[in-house]
């Protein structure tokens, strides 16, 4: 994992701690949100929103729902925020 | 056990409603007896707004409710998800819950029952993602924005919290929420549809949007000076209300299932009654002959004589003309007894909780019959009507059995409660 993606790792393992109440340092990249972290579904969009708010990247809703783990969802963040 | 000679529709006896639980979160802070003790010295919880924006609004005083931290008592993501109403009326159902020494488990569940509104609910929350989404469109709205911002969102994110799963429902009635909270919450358990019920109402409106919106409306007090005296019922000096934020839930419980598991009871909700003046949206009918018929039929509902009244807990926002016509209709519903009976308007303290009001005022009046000591009109330099006892400045002692709690709101909705005293 790149040192950019384990920076966003503590961002978002940090968001899913107050959007969720999971522990942080259960948040790890094989987990599933839905299945493992138990998140509901608004859940898992207000986790989005937040990275949103911290990180400026959108994640549109169509593209979400391709997001099971928490790799998916660096993996996501970090190819957006590649200047294009 | 149940009431004699009334009897649900079906031919059940009523049963009796009794108090064992009170959850209050008010401008002197969170908890019943730092409200009690603040009350019965004639304290008062209006000051000088702090850490909000007032600057271009005619008022900047009210009752904040200070050192209030949500997180200290309930699970970070549901204080996320939910708007600072909700956050009120969460931690004082916990509140009550602990108080009546209740434990939600299988076999209370499906009896408990929730009755919580809010007279604003979460404007203020409303108008920040509406400002958000005009901004920065659709990816700007959290996706809890739909369902923290929706009416019944206190009454349901506290059955969700306790774990109720009988009748639950925000029934909002503006100013009188709290009252009709308690009320309908009394029927439940009388008509035997939950053997608990946690009755209330929260609000929150110490926002600049609601301020602005408040004072819009000609409401509010623009009293300038010490924010301590601005909340004048009675007072021929008084110029509006006094904004106010707080909680207040109570468990009702039947009495067959409260002395079941030998819960301590403070007392009866043994009467209530609803009306709706249909005058005017925000004055109240000058003659008050539909409050009138809710203190009467409240009377009747509890099965007593206006001789037998010993308190009544005012409705008295300090508006010009809520307190003239509350006091007509004492005037004519107690006569000769009107200037005994002492009257008194605990906003002159707390200022003016809207939805939480009425719900925190039945304690009061609740407490004044349990403990013989009735708190102050604080601010009634001036009586309106000089014959009647507002118990002005300072507590008086009184041993009384029953009391009336009166509850008004705009919209003309009257809710009027009678508590009674416990006959041990």
């Amino acid at each position: 994992m790149s040192t950019k993606q384990q920076e966003m790792l503590s961002t978002l393992s940090g968001i899913v701690e107050r959007v969720a109440g999971v522990p942080a340092e259960k948040v790890l990249p094989d987990k599933s949100f839905t299945d493992d972290l138990a998140l509901d579904s608004l859940a898992v969009v207000e986790v989005a929103f937040s990275m949103q708010e911290e990180t400026g990247v959108e994640i549109p809703e169509e593209d979400l729902a391709r997001i099971r783990t928490v790799q998916d969802f660096l993996d996501f963040v970090e190819l957006s925020a590649e200047p294009n | 056990m149940v009431i004699d000679d009334i009897h649900s529709p079906r031919g059940a006896p009523l049963k009796r409603v009794v108090v064992t639980g009170y959850g209050v979160i008010s401008p002197f802070g969170v908890g019943w007896e730092t409200a009690w003790s603040n009350l019965i010295q004639g304290a008062s919880g209006i000051r000088e707004l702090s850490g909000i924006d007032t600057s271009g609004l005619p008022v900047n005083i009210g009752g904040q409710v200070a050192g209030f931290d949500p997180g200290a008592w309930l699970p970070a993501s549901l204080v996320r998800r939910t708007t600072r109403p909700a956050h009120l009326a969460l931690v004082a159902a916990t509140l009550a819950l602990r108080d009546a020494k209740l434990d939600v488990d299988a076999e209370l569940a499906p009896r408990l029952g929730v009755t919580v509104g809010t007279a604003c609910g979460a404007s203020s929350a409303l108008v920040d993602a509406g400002t958000a989404f005009a901004e920065r469109g659709f990816m700007a709205l959290s996706p809890y924005t739909f369902t923290s911002t929706g009416v019944v969102t206190v009454a349901s994110e506290v059955a969700l919290h306790v774990g109720a799963q009988g009748p639950a429902a925000c029934t909002a009635t503006a100013c009188a929420t709290g009252a009709t909270c308690v009320g309908e919450a009394m029927r439940l358990i009388q008509l035997g549809k939950a053997d608990v019920v946690l009755a209330g109402g929260a609000d929150d409106t110490i926002t600049p949007f609601d301020i602005a919106a408040a004072a819009r409306a000609r409401a509010l007090s623009r009293r300038q000076g010490d924010p301590s005296a601005a909340s004048r019922p009675f007072d021929t000096g008084r110029d509006g209300f006094v904004m106010s934020a707080g909680a207040g839930i109570l468990v009702l419980e039947s009495e067959e299932h409260a002395l079941a598991r030998q819960a301590h009871v403070y007392g009866e909700v043994a009467g209530y009654a609803a009306t709706t003046d249909a005058h005017n949206l925000t004055s109240p009918h000058p003659e008050g002959t539909a409050v009138e018929r809710a203190v009467r039929l409240a009377l009747e509902d509890a099965g007593v004589t206006p001789d037998e009244v010993g308190y009544v807990n005012a409705h008295g926002t300090g508006t010009r003309m809520n307190d003239t016509a509350e006091l007509k209709v004492i005037r004519r519903v107690f006569g000769e007894r009107a200037t005994s009976v002492p009257v008194s308007s605990t906003k002159s303290m707390t200022g003016h909780m809207l939805g939480a009001a009425g719900a925190v005022e039945a304690m009061i009046a609740m407490e004044a019959l349990r403990t013989g000591i009735v708190p102050p009109t604080v601010n009634c330099d001036d009586p309106e009507d000089p014959e009647m006892n507002f118990v002005a400045h300072r507590a008086q002692e009184h041993a009384a059995d029953v009391a009336v709690s009166n509850s008004f709101g705009f919209g003309g909705h009257n809710a009027v409660l009678v508590l009674r005293r416990r006959r041990d």
